[in-house]
């Protein structure tokens, strides 16, 4: 049991340090806490399912250090930057104001190849419109364009537009009833009553979605054969 | 938010508190044994074979009474190979072995204290 518990700690930490030195391409959508706690709690399950012979308590221990620790971490990161660099490292810049920083791309062993593709992928093909590629600390590229090659929003072209984005609120989903939705919509089953009724249904059970938005737009969706 | 902390740095105190405890009380039963062991091969010796047995079926039945707590922490084949050793020393009890009893003894001491060493917190155990 100590043996586990000491031995979680040093390969959590070792884990960590490796995938920080390794850099950013390692990591790929994940922070390094995620990631390690994702690469080692399958395999910790795996073995005492596998081998009966192995105490249930040797996988409980580390899993349960594991999570631990990684709350600890993460709970540490949010209050503290410093500590936040050390774990997630921070972001890099790879393309500031459209000059290709080199220094930084063999910092973060990011070829030229990595880099075209990474920009092809968000649908980037000439490397003059971009202003800024950062290299997130999850692997990931976030690409700025130049604003003339951005598309042109209403507000750049001086125009104003009605906001029609609404969420809508479901009321029946799969044939049952959300009463605490239609309560916080300030409405009730009179109410969906009455629009099964105008929709040609007898009853929710025969309906498989409901949503009205915020504009007052109605969805009724019934089921097939009902 | 400072449930965040206080959570998992209770959860760690907790676990790093149950190894030591752990590791304590392994090693209490492991040296009640090694005890009840000696005083098995001082009877052996001394050819007192209505003691040697009795120590012996009270050893055997401290360690099936401490037998699921064993299998909770540690590996079932060490312990598998202490439940052999036993039986091999009652067989020689009964048979009043003496070379063979004492041999097996001195065995199943070893075994039993392999046993509390990999529960204590050591470096060539952590290594």
């Amino acid at each position: 049991m100590a043996t586990a518990f000491i031995r979680t700690i040093v390969l959590y930490f070792l884990i960590m340090l490796g995938l920080r030195l390794l850099g950013k391409r390692q990591i790929g959508e994940l922070e390094p806490i995620e990631l390690v706690l994702t690469l080692l709690i399958s395999d910790l399950a795996a073995v005492p399912m596998q081998d009966f012979g192995i105490p249930l308590l040797n996988g409980v221990i580390p899993i349960v250090t594991l999570l631990a620790l990684s709350m600890l971490l993460s709970w540490g990161s949010a209050r503290s930057i410093r500590l936040r660099r050390l774990i997630c490292g921070s972001p890099t810049a790879l393309i500031l104001d459209g000059s290709l920083q080199q220094d930084a791309m063999r910092h973060n062993r990011f070829t030229l190849d990595e880099l075209i593709e990474a920009l092809r992928a968000q649908g980037v093909t000439d490397l003059t419109t971009v202003k800024y590629a950062v290299l997130e600390t999850d692997g990931h590229l976030s690409v700025l364009l130049y604003p003339q090659h951005q598309p042109a929003t209403p507000q750049q072209l001086g125009r104003s537009v009605k906001d029609d984005t609404f969420l809508p609120r479901v009321f029946i989903n799969d044939g049952r009833v959300l009463d605490d939705a239609l309560a916080l919509a300030g409405l009730d089953r009179a109410w969906l009553s009455r629009r099964l009724h105008e929709n040609g249904y007898r009853d929710a059970s025969e309906v498989l979605l409901l949503s009205l938005d915020g504009a007052g737009k109605l969805l009724c969706v019934g089921k097939e054969g009902a | 938010m400072k449930r965040f902390f206080w959570i998992p740095t209770a959860l760690l105190l907790a676990l790093f508190a149950s190894v030591l405890v752990n590791a304590a009380a392994a090693e209490q039963c492991v040296a009640q044994w090694c005890d009840a062991l000696a005083r098995i091969e001082t009877a052996a010796q001394a050819e007192d074979w209505d003691d040697a047995a009795a120590e012996l079926a009270a050893l055997h039945e401290s360690w099936d009474a401490h037998a699921t707590y064993f299998h909770i922490i540690l590996q079932h084949d060490e312990l598998n190979e202490v439940e052999t050793l036993l039986a091999r020393a009652e067989r020689f009890a009964l048979s009043r072995d003496t070379s063979e009893l004492r041999a097996c003894a001195a065995e199943l001491t070893a075994q039993l204290r392999v046993l509390s060493e990999m529960q204590k917190i050591s470096i060539p155990n952590i290594l």
